[in-house]
């Protein structure tokens, strides 16, 4: 297993050389890397519920709208700075994170999917009935940007992507924390056998509740840069079968209980619809038809291809007799 | 010195009652075989025991404190760990990982090392659980436990299915920790071995208490001989 230190240093060299490339990028590829960077810090924080305890929330949806909406609410109603609603809009949504994890932890398997869904339908509709609040149908505008330090001599667009990248960066390093900790491998052990977890003494309620509130925590952040660098949100960013199903996809797709591989997910489903933005009739198409192709032939998504690769690589020369060697979760 | 009583432990199924009025004592350092045939509530009581299921009826004292039976995790903590008669390990993780996580649970640093010596799972350190033979899933779902430093393991049904050989191996690994001090109930069908290895035993039938003595007591026990070992186990 990699230690935290070797991580953190290759994920800081990824990350600079990442904004190196951005300051060469034009105004529409920056955006593409934003929406990609917040999208795998999402599928990041989710995959170490989804991945590590192998619990299928569906109302992650909503709780990205509810980080979104606390950010723009605290921002334009509250007179809060972006660098106040960024947290607060985190703290806020894990919170409610924390509330509906004890309601749906009473339930386990399809119930749990199901109570899930029940909860993200409600949080959207909240979004489209609480019109004083969120702008309703019609959306939330006007809310302002992370304004660029003086000091910094770049433009709003590579600055927000700078924040995009960096919040991509803390997400990763703190899911690498959490799995690696006592409560990670609680989750691991809730995952692969409860009733044995149960029976060695560990912790399940506590490891999973802490699951859902770290995934919760930077659902919330990532909604609150969403809203900032838009400058606008509309409760159609955040339903059930958009976004929500969408963030299993980035997982499954990428590679679940990885953390990188979602990374990755994120990538291949950010850059395939702007890539076929020229056929957009054909975009959901293709979408659908990379879903079915991995769940058919690579189940285990870009992480378990790479892995598997890798195997092979080392096959000749080791012959272990063990086949693939997952990551260590 | 008694680790664990049992005060007339029962439970009741809804109309069933499938463990009645159980009262015993295992002793400090013991090993307690627990016999009887299918369905006589011996894995009931090992759940009871446990905290996996609550009793209705009865108490625990354990290791002078009374107030037992405590949820699982309680259970642990106060050093009360138990198998699984269909050994449990996490089949999708490497051996290393196993021992790895059960051991984040354990008040003090599990003795990991010793384990993987003991049980010799150092060729397979590596290899997914799902991946083990059947002896060696047992031993790692035994060092899974031994993990926490039990002051009380209950091993439920350890040698089913294993060779004569490899019951003999799992008879010297249950005596050696014993031998360090780990007091174990033991639930068996393999009569032999668990004559061999218990020093006190009990028999249970139909859910209710039907003998409790020294092995030999028990082999000479009319009552056992007609319930459960039957007219060969008088030469035995």
């Amino acid at each position: 297993m990699a230690r935290i230190p070797h991580i953190a240093l290759i994920s800081a060299v990824a990350f600079a050389a990442a904004v190196a490339v951005a300051t060469q990028m034009n105004d529409y590829l920056l955006y593409v890397v934003i929406l990609w960077a917040i999208f795998a810090s999402l599928a990041v924080s989710f995959d170490v519920l989804l991945g590590y305890t192998g619990y299928l929330s569906l109302a992650h949806g909503a709780l990205f709208g509810l980080g979104a909406y606390t950010g723009a609410i605290m921002t334009t109603r509250a007179g809060a700075g972006f660098w106040l609603a960024l947290p607060v809009a985190g703290l806020v949504t894990a919170g409610v994170a924390m509330v509906v994890a004890l309601i749906a932890f009473r339930t386990r398997g399809l119930y749990f999917a199901v109570l899930t869904l029940g909860i993200g339908l409600i949080g959207h509709q909240m979004f489209l009935v609480a019109s004083g609040l969120t702008g309703g149908v019609l959306g939330f505008a006007g809310i302002p940007g992370p304004g660029v330090p003086s000091w910094l001599p770049i433009d709003q667009n590579l600055w927000n992507t700078c924040l995009a990248l960096a919040l991509l960066l803390v997400t990763f390093l703190a899911a690498q924390v959490f799995v690696r900790s006592r409560l990670g491998a609680a989750c691991i052990a809730v995952r692969e056998d409860m009733t044995l977890a149960q029976a060695l003494g560990i912790g399940i309620s506590r490891a999973r509740l802490s699951a859902f509130i770290f995934s919760g925590f930077f659902t919330g952040l990532a909604g609150a840069l969403f809203a900032a660098i838009n400058n606008f949100v509309a409760p159609e960013s955040f339903t059930v079968l958009g976004t929500g199903f969408q963030l299993v996809a980035l997982v499954v797709v990428g590679g679940m209980g990885t953390l990188w591989g979602p990374i990755l997910g994120a990538a291949l489903l950010t850059a395939l619809p702007e890539a076929l933005r020229m056929a957009s009739g054909y975009s959901m198409l293709a979408y659908g038809v990379l879903l079915l192709v991995f769940i058919l032939f690579a189940p285990k998504g870009f992480a378990g291809l790479i892995q598997r690769g890798a195997a092979v690589l080392r096959r000749p020369a080791t012959r272990k007799l063990s086949p693939t060697k997952e990551g260590v979760r | 010195m008694s680790l664990l009583s049992l005060h007339n432990l029962g439970v009741r199924f809804g109309g069933l009652r499938a463990v009645s009025d159980v009262s015993l004592t295992v002793e400090q350092g013991q090993i307690f075989g627990l016999l009887g045939p299918n369905g006589a509530g011996k894995t009931t009581l090992v759940n009871m025991i446990s905290g996996l299921i609550a009793p209705t009826e009865g108490s625990i004292t354990f290791a002078d404190e009374a107030g037992g039976p405590w949820p699982i995790d309680q259970a642990v903590r106060r050093g009360i760990v138990r198998t699984f008669q269909q050994t449990r390990a996490f089949l999708g993780l490497t051996v290393r990982e196993n021992l790895r996580i059960a051991g984040i649970a354990a008040a003090s640093a599990p003795p990991t090392d010793e384990l993987i010596a003991a049980f010799h799972l150092e060729p397979v350190l590596d290899r997914p659980a799902g991946d083990l033979n059947y002896a060696t899933l047992r031993h790692l779902g035994i060092a899974l436990a031994l993990s926490l430093r039990p002051r009380l393991l209950l091993l439920d049904e350890p040698a089913v299915g294993l060779t004569g050989a490899e019951v003999d191996r799992l008879a010297q690994l249950i005596r050696d920790w014993n031998g360090r001090g780990v007091t174990v109930l033991l639930i068996e069908h393999n009569v032999r071995f668990l004559m061999a290895l218990s020093h006190r035993v009990a028999v249970l039938d139909r859910g209710r208490l039907l003998f409790q003595g020294t092995p030999a007591e028990c082999r000479a026990n009319p009552q056992v001989i007609d319930v459960y070992l039957g007219r060969s186990a008088e030469h035995a």
